[in-house]
């Protein structure tokens, strides 16, 4: 895979960048080309205004207090529910297929959620492009509500904040020291998102969490936690194997060297990184990750 | 559930949505009194249906699509009285075939974009109105409402390599025309 990104290309999926709908890859090798050509980056900001202008024009109509009134007034008078199915039943049948299954990713959801302490905003952009399908479109519907209130601003200080607390013992501030430990580290975030409330003990308050979605990466389920550390927003997610997009992620961290404060550790796959929003923490492995052998059933 | 509470139920899940409702309803039928009815005719359905919405799953993309399929029915029975003009598929590059037709555009998409920023709202507004239906709803839904080209492709019922393409045409032409206006207005070059 190339990872060079040219002009052409880079407009083509301008748009999608810009909407968080690009896959992994592409948005890596996207903000590689942006740290490298002034004049895209420079349309893609103008582009960013220009929606953002769009969607302020676009979202400050109201419905107006007679029509509010009058709709809800009939809904009021309206009889039950019927048991047929609608015109739009076509949308529901996946959800109802894999009920069992959301049942049990949702308890998860539900147990991070209850730790939540502030509203969460849109998070990082690592689904790929056309959703396979069953479960994994489930799987993202059924945190899409979750994942649409995440809010990153994340630093590199926060990534060194969590992971200092991850450590359990460094104190917050000191230099980070987890990826020269990448056992005990890859052991705390695997602890993290088998079972956060567990964990948050050891965490004594430094990390915040605010919640937890699945992404979904070629085809592959990935649990993510979504953390406030030292007043950063940080993403932890764990990759299960390689993954044909990120298959060199691990071997050769030279594919996101585009991203700012690249940092990899020599002896595991433990690789962080950061762009203007967020602050990513990948662990390259987790075969035996509780959740992910939930969601991976489902299919 | 009793039907008083799967009534407080929906009510509770649409409350959140009814302005974005009702300017998508506004944007698709042109004016208040049929936004109105139109948004009404939703509820109505939602809640009729509501037995059929799967907890967990997104609200607001459910909601929509019956909106959208209202919107339709209501379109085919105007349509048995009055034929509707089609819509043109092939005006700009299809994105999810890897054209390079966005490069050839580019040129004149920065000039657009410098028309959105210094546009009156009227005329964003005036543009938006004169896209054709499925691009209006593309843009409404993705710029406007936030929804993920995923559900997106389900409300629309394509693929969505075609609500890519769709946006991309969609944002083109929304710039065209904003330039177009600036233009009359003899605040930008030709």
């Amino acid at each position: 895979m190339d990872p060079m990104m040219d002009c052409t290309e880079f407009r083509l999926w301008r748009g999608p960048f810009l909407d968080d709908e690009v896959e992994m890859e592409r948005m890596l090798r996207m903000i590689g080309h942006l740290e490298n050509c002034p004049s895209c980056a420079a349309d893609t900001e103008a582009e960013r205004m220009a929606a953002a202008r769009l969607r302020e024009i676009g979202t400050a109509e109201e419905c107006p207090a007679g029509a509010r009134s009058r709709i809800l007034a009939s809904l009021a008078g309206a009889g039950a529910p019927s048991a047929a199915l609608p015109e739009s039943g076509r949308f529901l049948r996946p959800a109802l297929r894999f009920a069992p299954w959301a049942a049990a990713a949702a308890a998860i959801v539900v147990t991070v959620l209850t730790l939540r302490h502030q509203p969460v905003e849109p998070a990082t952009p690592a689904s790929c492009a056309e959703p396979h399908g069953s479960a994994v479109t489930t799987a993202v519907a059924l945190h899409e509500e979750l994942a649409k209130s995440m809010a990153f601003e994340g630093g590199a200080a926060g990534a060194e904040t969590l992971l200092a607390a991850l450590r359990d013992g460094a104190a917050p501030g000191q230099p980070c020291r987890a990826l020269q430990c990448p056992d005990e580290t890859i052991a705390l975030v695997r602890q993290v998102l088998d079972d956060p409330e567990a964990a948050l003990p050891r965490l004594a308050g430094r990390v915040r969490i605010l919640g937890m979605r699945t992404l979904e990466v070629c085809g592959q389920l990935v649990p993510q936690v979504l953390c406030d550390a030292g007043g950063a927003r940080v993403s932890l997610f764990v990759m299960k194997g390689t993954c044909c997009r990120l298959r060199n992620l691990g071997a050769s961290p030279s594919e996101i060297a585009g991203h700012r404060g690249t940092r990899e550790c020599p002896r595991c796959r433990v690789v962080a990184w950061q762009d203007d929003r967020h602050v990513f923490i990948m662990v390259g492995c987790s075969g035996t990750h509780e959740a992910n052998r939930i969601l991976a059933g489902a299919d | 559930m009793r039907p008083t509470d799967r009534r407080d139920e929906f009510q509770r899940l649409i409350l959140p949505v009814l302005d974005a409702l009702f300017r998508t309803a506004r944007r698709l039928t042109g004016d208040h009194r049929h936004a109105e009815d139109l948004v009404s005719e939703t509820c109505l359905r939602g809640l009729r249906f509501f037995d059929r919405f799967a907890p967990g799953t997104r609200f607001k993309a459910w909601i929509f699509q019956i909106l959208r399929n209202t919107f339709i029915s209501e379109v085919r029975r105007r349509a048995r009285e009055e034929p509707l003009a089609p819509v043109d598929p092939a005006v700009l590059p299809d994105l999810s075939a890897g054209s390079d037709g966005a490069a050839a555009v580019d040129g004149r998409s920065a000039r657009g974009r410098a028309a959105i920023l210094d546009a009156v709202d009227d005329d964003i507004r005036r543009a938006l109105d004169s896209l054709p239906e499925d691009h209006r709803m593309i843009v409404m839904l993705s710029v406007f409402e936030g929804l993920k080209y995923r559900e997106i492709a389900e409300i629309m019922d394509c693929p969505i390599g075609t609500v890519m393409s769709r946006l991309f045409r969609a944002r083109r032409a929304l710039q065209d025309l904003l330039l177009e206006y600036a233009r009359a207005r003899g605040i930008a070059a030709g």
